[in-house]
């Protein structure tokens, strides 16, 4: 069984609301903390409905550099071992691979964090 | 109490400035006639003080600002007493600064050190300077303005008596950065691949450092006042300390403080043609522009930490707090800004090979 509205629907609505409603009211000093408010609405809004492909990339970047070796533990752990690989020089003859890697895994949690960046930077 | 009096700041510290300037300046009164808090300090807390002394050599009406310690300091900034000495070396070395006047050092009456400096005209304000109206020839004037008074502040150089407190750079300065950020990453305890990944190339390409210097390390568009489309003071001087001076020119043309004008590389303001022409009329020797996107990395790296290190603040329960929670949120912009800006440099040095 499914709750209705969902999150998403929940946010959407309650987002409009502060921004349609409320925030022409609000005296100027607390527009800036009306719009973050708003803005923390819409990003929770576009993680919620996020696909799976911040999960891709971070696979992707997983496989390509660790192959059948890479470690069981899951992305956090992940992400500590190349970390500490990248310090220790490990991956400096494929720095520049690693970077496209790490692009994609960045560009997938922008799409949820700020869209309008991406764009801005020539990426979709 | 006067109709006109203000006291929208806190009037327990500007009747506690009265008493202190009635006794640093030997004078008979001190009235206040308003304290108003100035906004642009989530580190320090900045009040303005209209006020009139009467009798002794400070006789006169003065509009004097009042900076302070507000609750939440970064650790590593420097304290007032620091930055009220570094401020004292600028204004000798004749950088366009507030002029730093008395320095309260606490000794239990207040509960915290602050100094008073006159007060600046103008704005300092990013966003209406960065999509205001300034013609190209006044923007290129204002550039070359901040250019002068960095090379002006880069004529300091170690070692200055008054200054003992600032470190020297451990290796090269950009070594020492490199360090430096590792360690404060490592603090947080969450691994960060990206920033390991620019924080290894920014290792690897250091270069090797021609000099150190007296640098502001925050010096970017929203931290210089600009009045009449001029340059009126520099600002917020609390990351102060000996670096390579390409270090200050990179924070001030990093993409993170363009406020969104990229094709604007100088703060969102101009290009880096005049800031360098500006530089070179006080430095009498050409900047080395080919040093300067390196530096910018560095620049974009220092956000970076200095961002993680405020969504901390949110994440651990420390100061719950909305706009310190969605800088966490920012995190994938300066990512990528790390990146694009690391592959274009590589293209670029591709292209020349």
């Amino acid at each position: 069984m499914r709750s209705l509205p969902t999150a998403a629907e929940l946010l959407k609505i309650a987002r409009e609301g502060l921004l349609n409603e409320l925030l022409p009211h609000l005296p100027k000093e607390h527009h800036y903390t009306a719009l973050m408010a708003a803005n923390a609405l819409a990003i929770s809004m576009r993680e919620i409905q996020a696909d799976d492909s911040q999960h891709k990339a971070e696979a992707a970047l997983l496989h390509e550099l660790y192959g059948s070796a890479a470690p069981d533990e899951g992305m956090d752990a992940l992400a500590g071992h190349l970390a500490h690989d990248l310090r220790a020089g490990r991956f400096d003859a494929r720095l520049d691979t690693v970077g496209q890697l790490l692009l994609a895994e960045v560009t997938a949690r922008l799409r949820v964090s700020n869209p309008k960046y991406l764009k801005q930077a020539g990426l979709n | 109490m006067d109709a006109n009096k203000e006291t929208t700041g806190t009037p327990d510290i500007a009747a506690f400035a009265a008493a202190f300037l009635k006794k640093e300046t030997g004078a008979d009164g001190v009235e206040i006639h308003s304290c108003k808090r100035l906004g642009g300090g989530a580190i320090q807390e900045n009040l303005a003080l209209d006020l009139t002394i009467t009798g002794g050599p400070w006789a006169g009406r003065h509009e004097l600002v009042l900076r302070t310690d507000s609750p939440s300091s970064l650790a590593v900034s420097l304290g007032r007493a620091e930055e009220f000495a570094v401020l004292k070396v600028a204004f000798a070395a004749g950088v366009k600064v507030p002029e730093p006047l008395w320095l309260h050092q606490d000794a239990g009456e207040l509960g915290k050190d602050f100094y008073l400096m006159r007060k600046a005209g103008g704005s300092a304000a990013a966003r209406p300077l960065v999509r205001g109206d300034l013609t190209t020839d006044e923007r290129d004037a204002l550039l070359f303005e901040l250019g002068g008074e960095l090379a002006k502040l880069h004529t300091v150089r170690p070692p200055v008596a008054s200054l003992d407190f600032l470190p020297m750079p451990d290796g090269t300065p950009a070594q020492s950065r490199v360090a430096e950020y590792r360690r404060l990453i490592d603090a947080i305890g969450r691994p960060q691949p990206t920033l390991e990944w620019a924080l290894r190339w920014l290792e690897l390409n250091a270069p090797a450092s021609t000099e150190t210097t007296l640098t502001h390390g925050d010096f970017r568009t929203g931290n210089y006042m600009v009045e009449d489309k001029h340059l009126s003071a520099v600002l917020d001087w609390e990351f102060a300390g000996w670096s390579d001076p390409m270090e200050d020119l990179g924070w001030l043309c990093a993409r993170c403080w363009r406020f969104g004008a990229w094709e604007h590389e100088v703060g969102g303001v101009g290009g880096t043609a005049a800031l360098a022409r500006g530089y070179a009329s006080i430095a009498g020797k050409p900047v080395d522009l080919s040093l300067l996107p390196y530096w910018e990395v560095m620049g974009i790296m220092r956000w970076a930490v200095i961002a993680l290190m405020q969504a901390e603040r949110h994440v651990s329960g420390e100061q719950p707090s909305l706009e310190l929670a969605l800088t966490g949120r920012m995190l994938p912009e300066i990512e990528l800004d790390l990146i694009q800006e690391i592959q274009t440099i590589e293209k670029e040095r591709a292209r020349h090979a």
